[in-house]
């Protein structure tokens, strides 16, 4: 099935096009928001909304793009919403604006282990991530697009509607602010 | 963090990541979801009247009803009503001064 057929059976509801498409990007979307959430569970769920989400509104796509960039399109903003609905939660709940600024990183983070990560890195790895989660959105997923997912800079520049060069920016700021995150860790751990 | 890893090992330890997978049978776990979500009409219509907005102003509406009947009810309990019109139009009264003595020729 070519991806023209894949998508005119979308748009005619075809729930075996709709089976072909998540049998064929299940992984990509899984692996994306998995790096994103650091959660399994959640990555479960949100991957299910993202698959909803493509097939209740394939006729938004207008193939402009490959249909594999829309969907890493839809997969990180669902994964961002997902984030922010949690914080807002998190925020009303326990009234941490409250005890403490929310900007300040917090280290109440649990570790998160990649399941694709070679054993030799598999701690380097979890508090590489752990790191992550400290970044701005954008840095965020610029580096998970690219470092995770294994996305060219041209990929990630199509999937964030931005330029090449505002992409190679975006990962150069991020690897310094990685950088600054992990020598801090270094600081408070000593 | 123990201090046996610098930062540059950290920051290349995704290298030769491998792709994670999900759980099997998401195809079938994502049909399912999606025939949970699908709502009948009565509960599309038991959601839409139970919504608290829709609830409070429906309750706002009426109450606004029925202090406007009530305004409007006390404004016109105690009318003042001018009967003397149709009393005199109904007595058909003839001679308005009693004082002035009627025009009796001879």
């Amino acid at each position: 099935m070519t991806e023209q057929e894949l998508i005119k059976g979308l748009r005619e509801g075809d729930h075996h096009a709709f089976k072909k498409l998540v049998e064929t990007k299940q992984s990509l979307v899984f692996n994306t928001v998995l790096g994103l959430l650091q959660n399994n569970e959640d990555a479960e769920d949100v991957t299910q909304d993202v698959f909803i989400k493509v097939f209740e509104s394939i006729h938004q796509f207008k193939g402009e793009s490959a249909l594999s960039t829309w969907i890493y399109r839809v997969g990180v903003t669902t994964a961002l919403e997902f984030i922010r609905r949690k914080k807002r939660k998190k925020r009303f709940g326990f009234l941490s604006p409250i005890l403490g600024d929310d900007n300040e990183p917090t280290l109440e983070l649990s570790d998160f282990h990649h399941p694709g990560i070679e054993l030799d890195n598999k701690e380097k790895a979890a508090i590489l991530f752990k790191a992550i989660q400290q970044l701005p959105e954008n840095h965020k997923v610029a580096f998970i697009l690219n470092k995770v997912e294994g996305l060219s800079y041209q990929e990630v520049a199509e999937i964030m509607k931005t330029s090449l060069s505002a992409v190679e920016s975006l990962l150069h700021r991020a690897k310094t602010n990685l950088k600054e995150i992990l020598k801090n860790f270094n600081n408070l751990t000593q | 963090m123990e201090e046996r890893y610098n930062i540059e090992e950290i920051i290349n330890s995704l290298d030769g990541i491998q792709r994670a997978e999900p759980q099997p049978f998401l195809f079938t776990r994502i049909m399912g979801r999606m025939r949970k979500e699908e709502k009948t009409f009565d509960q599309v219509l038991y959601k839409l009247i139970t919504r608290p907005a829709l609830v409070l102003a429906i309750g706002c509406f009426f109450i606004g009803l029925n202090t406007y009947f009530i305004v409007d009810r006390l404004e016109n309990s105690n009318p003042i009503v001018d009967n003397s019109q149709p009393l005199a139009a109904e007595y058909n009264p003839q001679h308005i001064n009693p004082y002035e003595e009627p025009n009796e020729l001879p």
